[in-house]
């Protein structure tokens, strides 16, 4: 069972009375509820409608992973500096007879000047030795600030919503190298390519996909609009574990110059009706392989045809695309992801 | 020859563990409720969860007589009964295309020759690559004739590049002649290497996440021995009685059915040394020098150490239940124990002198698996001068249900006065982490296909267990055996188990 969505960032409390009236909070509540976290997580957004967005999104979260939140909403151009906070609670009964398992939420909402204070506000109210994990909506600032950034275990963006993605790579490598091998970098859209990698790489399990796959000549991926940079990302998997660089074609056109000297070509379809994330074409000198996904179907097919040879037929796991479930997989990771930078260093001139 | 891993650059930090190769799952018996109720599922489970191979093909080898289609059919069913995610239609069709049925007696020599010839087709088929899983889970009456066939028609040697293995289900004999029988039965046909002995306990996550408590945590393993701990209590309880396995039932009794197997697993997870590494023989190497340096119990040493009881009739969960005596294919004079309790040594240098009190039994209150380590309480000074005030600590390890970990320490109640309480630090699988755990068989098949003996019972372990089983059996057979006691059902057990531990001034943990 899980408790009703509400858009409604709580009660409000005055910012330095936060922890007694949270404290109060869980003194008032019944018996059948526990508090619960495995780590801070902060999202921090500029989107005048951050709250009433993020707010149900922490719903969803909590019934699979507990935790302390700290919304902030930034609004650097406001002209008066101020601090407004909220608390709430999402409680979820994971079975009956148990007791409802309660994450904490804590808004708030900085403007004008305030919204320089995240540093202080995020320090003040985390949950003592638990992971920091920020999620940084929108486009990064310049300038980053090392006395915050080197507290932060891992930090979450979604490269998709980026307009200058060239630069806000640049200054996400920026922010990683500050935290000196603590911060953990993590791209939501690399995220949501997971399932459709491990799809991919099923298929050069069969012997006779892997013995073509270092000749792979045709790329062909199809995506959604507002999906290049995911294509792109998949692209960049590709080129680097496959130890492809990329170079000017014959007609001036980007190619991939495979480690056997040929070329192999690519082409990145924009469809309307595409499923967000993508279908992917593979074509070989005899054989062709594909990974496609039906719009909001649970499963990828996944096909490997042989000139020849009876085809190869599965279907694997397409994951799901809500924000809130590819968050989730994110926040359930402990680990990095050591292919990310090679995958973007290997498609940086197409950014 | 490489894995699927090694040799697809793709593979790399897709997954954490070895990618099973493309195989030919072959049960033996597969018309039972194994295959309905955990096999099959867990297979269906693993696909959607894209941890099958990339080519997986499932053959049903069986008595009756049954078409492919009609069987896949009735797996059909039991998937949608006894999956812990619900069914797919095109997964569950693209996965059952891969199911054949292989109708056969398994005393039929003619049968594998033609189970051998399918296999090949399949491997032409389906890119199976010659890699061969068989999985016993027929009668055990039946294992002599599936290893020596399986021996004789050439289909327990691999292939060349490929591997074949094979999968038994408990109970690995009956006592240590017929398990030391089997195991050479088995040692005929496959390589140690690649026989896998099922224990499902060990597949679950909280027997897995027992090495991980004891050897990733400082604070735990510099407490874990004698100096500390006062006794450690290992617990299986179930509610239920004998249901439909009367028969069985009573030809094995609790010591064989549970303690010769899950709990003495338990017992080497919880006292054996940090292994050399996690790979499948240092693991077991370890476990198996516990079962070595288990005190032996033979003699007066049963009559002092352990208690075997039968449950009377009770009330349990809101109803009458009759006597174990009283269920259907139960003899009306049956001795079979319903209920055992030991006291264990471990005589090595870590266990000097610690109690193990292990206990199971059916028709007790509450279901439930746990081991608990039961600390030495403090002092006799500041808190402790008047007399044992406190509760001492105690770390409990639930294995099911509501797999967690939790801790008893004790407090100081606020107020004025000086009255110390013992409080109780939680941690619950399904609360912190808010994922599906997956079935026991899921695991343990997975491990199977990549080749991972970790989780499964060696044949020293195996006949280690037999041994100092026999011995108590032994004694229960003779002349001067202890007797019998009785329990109502619904109670914790007999009132002689709980004198057992008032030797050593202890009590059972009430779950």
């Amino acid at each position: 069972m899980t408790a009703p969505a509400t858009i409604s960032p709580g009660l409000p409390v005055e910012v330095g009375e936060i922890e007694k009236q949270l404290g109060l909070l869980w003194e008032q509540s019944d018996a059948g509820k526990v508090r619960a976290s495995l780590v801070n997580l902060v999202i921090y957004s500029e989107a005048p409608d951050a709250i009433a967005a993020n707010t149900p999104l922490l719903a969803a979260i909590a019934a699979d992973h507990a935790f302390r939140a700290l919304l902030v909403q930034g609004n650097p151009a406001a002209e008066t500096s101020a601090v407004r906070a909220w608390i709430t609670a999402h409680c979820h009964l994971r079975e009956a007879g148990q007791k409802e398992i309660c994450s904490e939420q804590v808004t708030f909402q900085l403007d004008g000047p305030a919204a320089g204070r995240l540093p202080s506000i995020v320090f003040s109210h985390l949950d003592t030795d638990l992971p920091l994990y920020l999620w940084w909506q929108g486009a990064l600032h310049g300038d980053p600030d090392p006395g915050f950034w080197t507290w932060v275990d891992r930090l979450i963006v979604d490269s998709k919503t980026w307009s200058d993605p060239a630069r806000q790579f640049r200054l996400l490598h920026e922010i990683e190298a500050i935290g000196r091998g603590r911060c953990a970098v993590c791209d939501l859209t690399w995220t949501r390519l997971f399932h459709l990698r491990y799809a991919l790489a099923q298929i050069f399990d069969l012997p006779a996909a892997r013995e073509r796959l270092l000749q792979l000549e045709n790329v062909g991926i199809h995506h959604a609009p507002g999906h290049r940079i995911t294509a792109l990302e998949l692209l960049g998997w590709l080129a680097s574990r496959l130890r492809w660089t990329l170079e000017l074609g014959s007609r001036g056109e980007p190619v991939f110059r495979r480690p056997d000297g040929e070329t192999t070509r690519f082409r990145l379809n924009e469809q309307e009706d595409a499923a967000s994330c993508l279908a992917v074409e593979l074509g070989f000198r005899d054989a062709t392989a594909s990974v496609k996904r039906e719009r909001g179907g649970e499963f990828y097919a996944v096909d490997f045809h042989v000139d020849g040879l009876p085809p190869f037929s599965q279907m694997a796991p397409a994951g799901r695309e809500k924000t809130a479930d590819i968050l989730l997989s994110e926040l359930s990771r402990s680990s990095r992801h050591p292919l990310f930078w090679p995958s973007i260093r290997a498609i940086e001139p197409l950014l | 020859m490489s894995t699927p891993t090694e040799s697809n650059p793709l593979r790399t930090d897709l997954v954490n563990r070895a990618v099973p190769d493309p195989c030919v799952l072959v049960i033996f018996g597969a018309t039972g409720d194994l295959t309905r109720r955990k096999l099959i599922p867990a297979l269906y489970n693993l696909a959607a969860d894209g941890n099958v191979p990339s080519s997986l093909a499932v053959v049903c080898f069986a008595r009756r007589d049954k078409t492919s289609e009609g069987f896949r059919e009735e797996l059909g069913e039991a998937a949608r009964k006894y999956s812990r995610r619900p069914v797919n239609d095109e997964l569950w069709r693209r996965f059952a295309a891969n199911i054949f049925y292989h109708q056969s007696n398994f005393h039929d020599a003619a049968g594998y020759e033609s189970l051998g010839r399918e296999l090949d087709g399949i491997d032409e088929r389906l890119g199976t690559g010659g890699n061969r899983l068989f999985y016993m889970a027929s009668s055990p009456t039946e294992f002599d004739a599936i290893l020596e066939n399986l021996r004789a028609s050439g289909l327990s040697r691999a292939k060349a590049g490929a591997w074949s293995r094979l999968i038994v289900e408990k109970p690995f004999g009956t006592d240590l002649p017929s398990a030391t029988r089997l195991n050479e039965a088995v040692a005929a046909a496959f390589p140690e290497k690649d026989t896998f002995r099922i224990d499902h306990y060990l597949g679950k996550e909280t027997a897995q996440n027992l090495m991980v408590l004891r050897f990733a945590n400082t604070v735990f393993e510099a407490l874990w021995n004698h100096r500390y701990v006062e006794n450690v209590q290992i617990t299986a309880s179930e509610p239920l009685g004998v249901e439909t396995r009367a028969g069985y039932y009573e030809t094995s009794g609790a010591l064989r059915d549970m303690v010769q197997n899950h709990l003495l697993q338990l017992l080497c997870l919880t006292a054996m040394e940090p292994p050399a590494d996690l790979g499948a023989d240092a693991v077991r190497d370890e476990k198996v020098k516990v079962l070595r340096a288990l005190r032996p119990l033979t003699g007066t040493g049963v009559a002092d150490n352990v208690i075997r009881a039968q449950y009377t009739a009770g009330f349990i969960n809101g109803r009458d239940v009759p006597s174990y005596r009283e269920e259907p294919g139960v003899a009306p004079d049956s001795v079979t124990e319903t209920y055992v309790a030991l006291r264990l040594h471990i005589d090595n240098w870590r266990w000097a002198g610690v109690p193990f009190f292990v206990r199971v039994g059916k028709r007790l209150p509450k279901s439930g698996t746990e081991i608990a380590i039961q600390f030495r309480g403090t002092p006799p000074v500041l808190f402790n001068r008047q007399s044992q005030l406190q509760d001492p600590n105690v770390l409990v390890i639930r294995i099911q249900p509501d797999e967690g970990i939790s801790f008893r320490m004790a407090a100081k109640m606020p107020g004025a006065v000086l009255q110390i309480e013992p409080v109780k630090m939680d941690f619950h699988y399904g609360t912190s982490f808010g994922k599906a755990t997956p079935e026991a068989y899921e695991r343990l098949l997975l491990d199977a296909m990549s080749g991972d003996a970790t989780l499964f019972a060696r044949r020293d372990e195996v006949e280690h267990a037999w041994k100092f089983v026999d011995g108590i059996r032994a004694a229960w057979q003779d002349g001067e055996a202890p007797r019998l006691d009785f329990y109502p059902a619904g109670s914790w057990g007999p009132r002689e188990a709980d004198e057992l531990l008032a030797q050593d001034g202890a009590v059972w943990r009430r779950l």
